[in-house]
């Protein structure tokens, strides 16, 4: 076959033969005599595609050519040690074999992200200590508290009251490996006219040269404003609950249903699991895509969220379930969730949407926000254990 | 969006080319780059590594980058001879394991200490620089053409100056300029002060934006004129006018593109004095107007400064006094490129990026040609101490500009 020679070392190159004889190569280079030595001497770089292959000597003489289908066969002819990585080569090379690595490449993936990953990251996080959860919530309620929340305006016998049913009722049906803690918050709407209304008052003010640094922006609102109406539980067992929550409540069922929706993310170490998740995701998008430039990262931002979505929908759905397995065994009826859900949704669809409030990264917090599509299945499912509670209530 | 694949970006510019004729020509001959490659042959090979790579929990990911590579350089031809990878596997998948241990250690700690991770990051910030250094001369060592190596004589400590050292000397200069004007205001005020004084501040902080021309005008003396090939020395040699001009051009199309969004909104009877009785239906619905645009101003603006940066810095860089390059990158072609790569790529789900990145190596050689003035035959490899890959893996796990740029 013809291609260039290059002297050890050097880029001067001369055109050249090489010829293959059993385990023998004859070399021409121009007119000189042919040189010829053991093919074992020889290395030869492996086969991507149909790139100019190089053939090295053990001098460092380099020989190039574009004849990789002579190359192959003589390797394989003589079993050179080089030979091997031709089988890389083949599985790039035949649709057949491509046809499979897509199949193949999609079915695992799928497999990985609805089954794999979830167990794995269950499993992983029912094997870590309780304390790993506690030191994933460390700080967490402090900056929570700097940017979400202002004290509560329940009185002391209202908190107190909630407090004790906490502890004496919901808490004793917990394994016990958490701590409870129930802590009450105001939690204040954001009000974009607001807002800008102030921003433009503080300009006039700024301009009249009075109050300067002394603009007082907090929002003036009415004693009976309860604020937004949501709850959450840290994963060291801190469950928060919003003085709109408890104004929302009608009943004291409906109040315990949240609190235990919530403990049931506790209970299943859904902040843990969602962290093991969701870095994994990250680690495997990385492993995957390699490079990606900016403008591509949108594209696999994309999908990184929905995936992140669907687990946190997820855990929901099994918070959801542990609540209602709870409340059947302390007697109340589960559609009491399923009541102050609607209710919340309601309300929701009445205000503007709050959505951006959230914190983005606590996405353990459950969002009572953001409209679930599946409120419907959450009605369907609630509406399934209440029967199964009305059934132990009077046992046919 | 290849820069990793080809070796026109990833590595010093190419070499040149021989003719045995003794004769020195003062014109020299002009030969152009070829890619060879094909989308459909790169896509099997892309599908065997993202099926190997997951299989193997990612271990043959570090096999991967090597055959990607590989496929890019062997198929850029310049004169009858392609380039050549050299890392091996092993070596990328040392670096990529520290590396990666890294992230790691900071994604997870990121998430609860800020402690911890503020210190990686300090790390990290302090190891840019080398990381730079490093991941250059580890790619310009691990290629080659003709048998002879390329290599990267820049200092380290160069990297260091570009990095940190002029951008925060530049900002003090500014700042303490800006406070001596502050000083002055103190005893003398009028409206021509008070202008003065917030110009001055302003061109402080904004430093890093007027400056940012000049700089990379010296990162790509750095990157391209520190290169070697064999015994020879690259020299790049840029016009800061030149780089300011490219600059200002790109300004003046973001701010037609503000303008028209801003003109847009206007139409659509939308004022600052209404902004606080805009609906969020409303905000939506002129997000789904913007937001285009948006994306087609940030593609202009990319295709226009990767073509003219890229025309002026391979124009003013030559091999010795043997090879000239020349580089005649269109705007508006590489931005179609763009765009139909994009579109391409999501009504694919993805699956056309093989394709696109070989169109994109494809343009990339074509508009790249260079004049040889006598004989390439001369170069010889140099020796040079082996390189770890890992800055070059930092590098590419943290998604930093560790190259020349150039690539398109």
């Amino acid at each position: 076959m013809l291609g260039f020679w290059y002297a050890p070392n050097s880029s001067a190159r001369q055109e050249a033969e090489l010829v293959f004889k059993h385990d023998r190569y004859i070399l021409t280079v121009g007119q000189q005599p042919p040189i010829t030595g053991a093919a074992n001497t020889l290395e030869v770089s492996d086969r991507v595609g149909n790139i100019p292959r190089k053939i090295t000597f053990a001098d460092g003489a380099l020989f190039e050519t574009s004849d990789n289908d002579t190359i192959d066969t003589w390797l394989n002819d003589i079993d050179h040690e080089d030979s091997g990585s031709h089988v890389l080569h083949v599985l790039e090379s035949k649709w057949r074999w491509i046809g499979l690595a897509l199949i193949a490449t999609i079915a695992i993936a799928w497999g990985t992200i609805k089954y794999g990953l979830p167990y794995a990251s269950e499993k992983i996080a029912y094997s870590l200590p309780v304390s790993t959860d506690q030191w994933l919530a460390d700080g967490a309620m402090e900056s929570l508290d700097e940017v979400l929340f202002k004290p509560t305006r329940l009185s002391e016998a209202k908190q107190a009251e909630i407090q004790q049913h906490f502890q004496s009722k919901l808490v004793p049906l917990q394994d016990g490996k958490f701590k409870y803690k129930l802590l009450f918050r105001y939690m204040p709407e954001v009000d974009i006219e607001k807002v800008l209304e102030d921003l433009g008052k503080e300009k006039e003010q700024a301009k009249e040269g009075e109050n300067v640094g002394t603009t007082q922006t907090t929002t003036i609102v009415s004693p009976t404003d309860v604020g937004i109406a949501n709850a959450f539980a840290l994963p060291s067992g801190e469950v928060v609950v919003t003085d709109g929550l408890v104004a929302l409540a009608k009943t004291q069922d409906e109040l315990d249903s949240v609190l235990l929706h919530e403990m049931g993310h506790v209970e299943y170490r859904h902040g843990l699991r969602q962290t093991i998740e969701s870095s994994a995701i990250s680690i495997g998008v990385l492993l995957v895509v390699g490079d990606v430039s900016a403008l591509d990262s949108i594209l696999v931002g994309l999908p990184t969220f929905l995936v992140n979505s669907h687990y946190s929908r997820k855990h929901e759905s099994e918070a959801d379930q542990y609540a209602f397995e709870k409340m059947i065994k302390a007697k109340m009826d589960p559609m009491a969730f399923s009541t102050i859900m609607e209710r919340l949704e309601n309300q929701d669809k009445l205000d503007s949407d709050p959505k951006d409030l959230e914190p983005k990264s606590d996405s353990h917090l459950s969002d009572y926000f953001s409209s679930h599509p599946n409120t419907e299945e959450r009605r369907e499912n609630a509406k399934r254990y209440s029967e199964q509670y009305k059934q132990t209530l009077n046992p046919i | 969006m290849s820069e990793i694949a080809s070796p026109l970006s990833a590595a010093p510019p190419l070499m040149e080319t021989p003719k045995l004729t003794k004769t020195v020509s003062n014109t020299g001959q002009s030969l152009p780059f070829q890619f060879t490659g094909s989308g459909g042959e790169y896509f099997k090979i892309w599908i065997v590594n993202i099926l190997l790579s997951i299989v193997t929990l990612g271990i043959y990911s570090a096999w991967a980058t090597v055959r990607t590579k590989r496929y890019f350089y062997g198929n850029t031809i310049f004169d009858k001879a392609s380039f050549e990878y050299h890392a091996t596997p092993i070596q990328i998948l040392k670096g990529r394991i520290v590396a990666l241990f890294l992230v790691v250690a900071y994604v997870i700690l990121a998430q609860f200490d800020y402690t911890f991770s503020a210190f990686i990051l300090l790390l990290l910030g302090l190891l840019f620089p080398w990381t730079v250094w490093s991941s250059l001369r580890f790619n310009a060592l691990m290629t080659s053409y003709r048998n002879v190596r390329f290599g990267f004589d820049g200092a380290v400590g160069y990297s260091y100056y570009l990095v940190y050292g002029l951008p925060i000397f530049i900002f003090l200069v500014a700042i303490i300029l800006a406070m001596i004007i502050h000083i002055i205001y103190l005893f003398y005020q009028s409206a021509f002060m008070d202008a003065l004084l917030v110009f001055g501040y302003l061109l402080a902080f904004s430093s890093a934006y007027w400056f940012f021309p000049y700089l990379q005008k010296l990162y790509l003396q750095f990157s391209l004129g520190c290169s070697t090939y064999g015994q020879g020395d690259f020299d790049t040699q840029l016009s800061t006018r030149v780089m300011y001009l490219i600059y200002l051009q790109a300004l003046l199309i973001a701010l037609g593109f503000l303008g028209a969004i801003v003109g847009i909104l206007y139409s659509l009877g939308y004022s600052w004095s209404l902004l606080k009785e805009l609906d969020w239906i409303d905000v939506l619905a002129s997000l789904i107007v913007i937001y285009p645009l948006v994306l087609l101003g940030s593609i202009v603006i990319k295709a226009f400064l990767k073509a003219n940066i890229r025309n002026h810095a391979y124009n003013n860089t030559q091999l010795d006094h043997v090879v000239r390059f020349k580089a005649s990158t269109s705007f508006l072609k590489l931005f179609k490129l763009y765009l139909l790569n994009l579109f391409l790529l999501v009504i694919t789900l993805g699956f056309a990026y093989p394709w696109n990145k070989v169109r994109l190596a494809r343009y990339e050689a074509e508009t790249l040609s260079a004049e040889v003035h006598g004989s390439l035959d001369q170069y010889v490899s140099q020796r040079q101490a082996e390189q770890s890959s890992l800055g070059d893996q930092l590098g590419d796990v943290f998604d930093l500009p560790v190259n020349s740029g150039l690539g398109l």
